[in-house]
């Protein structure tokens, strides 16, 4: 091919074949991780790979990076790739923090002299500030993971293939990496990610392949293909299927931060717990919890079934400043207006925050609902994305203990 | 900022593997990477050892007053040069001991270091090189303490100490030529495993270690100059204080790992390919 300037990833035709032994007749049947795959990544781009557990997405930054060779096809990369197929892969807990940073910098390709260039920054973007002479082991898991994607971040490559690797960290840390990426790539950075958490996908890329049982289902902006993802039919039903594991209401008293949450979930309007409704319905979220400790308060946040976050909110936004994080009983409840939502799957989340915002706790999918709508047939429900901006009314009850 | 055409920087996957010369380009492009996990094995090594780098020197002083207690005290090793059994065991020691570093460690490279080649990409010949590093480590180490023993003993050192380079380099070959075929053959048949310690256990018995070659006879002495470390072992004696007589016998060891490396490398280039997908 004649290539296009600015390709600087190109994949034709790419099968991967593993053999896998038949557990009934005991003989190795070959089994397709990938079939058929072809795209190009231009520069500057941020390429999504997305797709269910097994669909084939990881193989592929595997095949890219060249640690497993294609079946069939070939792969092209024009520059300098740096593959990160896993956050912290050599990093040693018995060494310290300083010795780690050198040695996965130069792990992926990095000089030694390259790493003392972006060191204090790393480090400071890091916030791992005195334990950088501390051996690894003594580290907390975040500030682990911090350590590890700030070596990340600060890598000087032309290709940045990221397999999961944006999915860790609190919120505010992994917005910050968020941010960073979009710096390298305004830099001339080309970036493919792997992801299964549809909001990093969001919030980053700028075209997304779905792919499904080793085949590219869609390919395009995020919105055609999250839409396609949605609407399509049979392939990916058992997207909206699935089952959930939530937690359990009564796991969510936290002592350490002082909360108890007495109630938590869906109302009809004849106040019955609800679990299905129709779009048409105007239906309540109704909480009920305990502050015991001030300082802290709690959210809650809707996000469909790719967990994407389509509506947050919390009491305190509508609590006067002094009133914020005073202890006592809160009975609060959030009006679905009717129409709000397509048919699907959805789930609210619980999240526990200190007065500085700080989220000190999540609970994803606390409560599972499902969305029927019989006005409109399947095939022209519209597709909905993050770009909710809805206000839902809230009242706000509070008690003192 | 340096500016180079997209076109000089690509890289290339299909099905085909890489050409030979391909191949040791990239190790030559990847030599670094030898350096880097290198260090990173004896950062870990040292790391939380109180004692560290005492280790390193009471590991071989143990073994040579063992074998110093029973091949000289209790039953006297014949023919001994005039430089006594100690210099003469130690030096034999020092080129068996680095020359089982490698096999072991390097033998067992690709196993212990898939975590790091499953999410990494280099040339995974890379990793039995890099254990031929730390090895060179111990070996220094060694070194230094023969220098004292022979200080001690008063045996000097001729020119020929010169090219002990040489033949630390020969002994590294031997080792990395059995240790590049075992690491590629464990990786199908993992119970190859078992054979090291065979090899490094017998094999000393197999290498003038811990006795001259004159003692052989004269009949048999051949067959042990089949065995590449027997010239190794000679040859540091040779050139760190006058054994012998420098004889091309050495070079046969030399002609025969620098066969086996090659042929070995071949074979590790071919079970590379496809490693990811079986280990």
């Amino acid at each position: 091919m004649n290539g296009h300037e600015n390709i600087v990833v190109r994949v034709e035709n790419l099968d991967k074949c593993y053999f896998k032994r038949d557990g009934a007749s005991g003989k190795m049947v070959p089994f397709y991780a990938l079939r058929n795959v072809s795209f190009e990544v231009a520069k500057g781009e941020v390429l999504g790979i997305i797709g269910k557990n097994g669909s084939g997405k990881s193989t592929v930054l595997k095949i890219l990076s060249g640690i497993t060779p294609p079946t069939e096809g070939v792969v092209e990369i024009f520059g300098t790739p740096s593959s990160i197929l896993d956050i912290g892969t050599g990093i040693h807990p018995e060494i310290s923090g300083r010795e780690n940073v050198y040695l996965r910098g130069q792990l992926l390709g990095m000089k030694k002299q390259e790493v003392d260039e972006v060191f204090e920054e790393l480090v400071a973007f890091s916030g791992v500030g005195d334990f950088i002479d501390t051996a690894v082991k003594h580290y907390s898991s975040g500030m682990f993971l911090r350590l590890a994607f700030s070596i990340i971040v600060h890598l000087r490559s032309d290709i940045l293939l990221l397999d999961e690797v944006l999915a860790v960290g609190d919120a505010s840390f992994r917005r910050r990496c968020v941010a960073k990426i979009n710096d390298i790539v305004e830099r001339g950075c080309t970036v493919v990610l792997v992801s299964h958490d549809m909001g990093t996908v969001m919030e980053t890329c700028s075209r997304v392949i779905l792919l499904d049982k080793g085949r590219v289902i869609s390919i395009g902006s995020q919105k055609d293909v999250v839409q396609n993802m949605y609407m399509s039919g049979s392939d990916n039903r058992d997207f909206k299927e699935e089952e959930f594991d939530t937690p359990k209401l009564r796991e969510i008293q936290s002592e350490d931060y002082g909360y108890k949450v007495e109630r938590f979930g869906l109302f009809g309007i004849d106040d019955l717990e609800v679990t299905e409704f129709e779009s048409a319905d105007e239906v309540k979220i109704r909480l009920d919890y305990t502050i015991l400790k001030n300082n802290v308060n709690l959210a809650i946040g809707i996000s469909d079934v790719m967990d994407v976050r389509l509506i947050d909110d919390s009491p305190v936004l509508k609590l006067s400043k002094n009133n914020r994080m005073r202890n006592g009983r809160y009975k609060v409840t959030w009006t679905i207006p009717s129409g709000l939502f397509n048919a699907g799957t959805y789930f609210i989340g619980l999240y526990a925050f200190d007065n500085k915002l700080r989220v000190l706790k999540i609970y994803n999918r606390v409560v599972q609902f499902k969305v029927t709508d019989k006005s409109v047939p399947k095939y022209v429900q519209e597709f909905q994305r993050a770009a909710f901006k809805v206000n839902l009314r809230m009242q706000i009850q509070r008690l003192a203990v | 900022m340096k500016l180079l055409s997209l076109q000089e920087m690509r890289l290339r996957y299909t099905k085909q593997p890489d050409s030979f010369s391909a191949y040791l380009g990239k190790v030559w492009d990847y030599r670094y990477m030898i350096v880097v996990l290198a260090t990173r094995d004896l950062k870990i090594k040292y790391a939380q050892t109180v004692l560290g780098l005492v280790w390193t020197i009471i590991q071989p002083l143990t073994g040579l007053a063992i074998f110093y207690f029973f091949f000289h005290f209790l039953v006297a090793m014949p023919k001994v040069p005039e430089c006594g059994y100690a210099v003469f065991a130690f030096s034999g020691m020092t080129a068996w001991y680095f020359f089982s570093y490698i096999v072991y460690q390097g033998s067992n490279s690709l196993i212990s270091g898939q975590e790091l080649s499953q999410k990494v990409y280099f040339p995974r010949i890379i990793l039995p090189l890099s254990k031929v590093v730390v090895g060179a480590v111990d070996l220094t180490i060694s070194l230094c303490l023969l220098m004292v023993l022979m200080l001690v003993m008063n045996v000097k050192p001729g020119w020929q100490i010169l090219l002990l380079p040489g033949f630390v380099a020969v002994n590294a070959t031997v080792g990395l030529s059995v240790a590049v075929w075992l690491s590629a053959l464990t990786i199908r048949y993992r119970d190859l495993q078992h054979i090291v310690p065979y090899i490094v256990n017998f094999g000393i018995w197999l290498t003038p270690v811990f006795f001259p070659t004159t003692i052989v006879p004269d009949k048999l002495s051949w067959f042990l100059y089949l065995n590449p470390m027997t010239g190794v072992v000679e040859g540091y004696r040779w050139c760190l204080w006058g054994y012998s007589e420098f004889t091309w016998l050495y070079a046969f060891g030399l002609i025969l790992a620098f066969l086996l490396l090659i042929a070995g490398t071949v074979f590790f280039k071919r079970q590379e390919h496809h490693m990811m997908d079986v280990l």
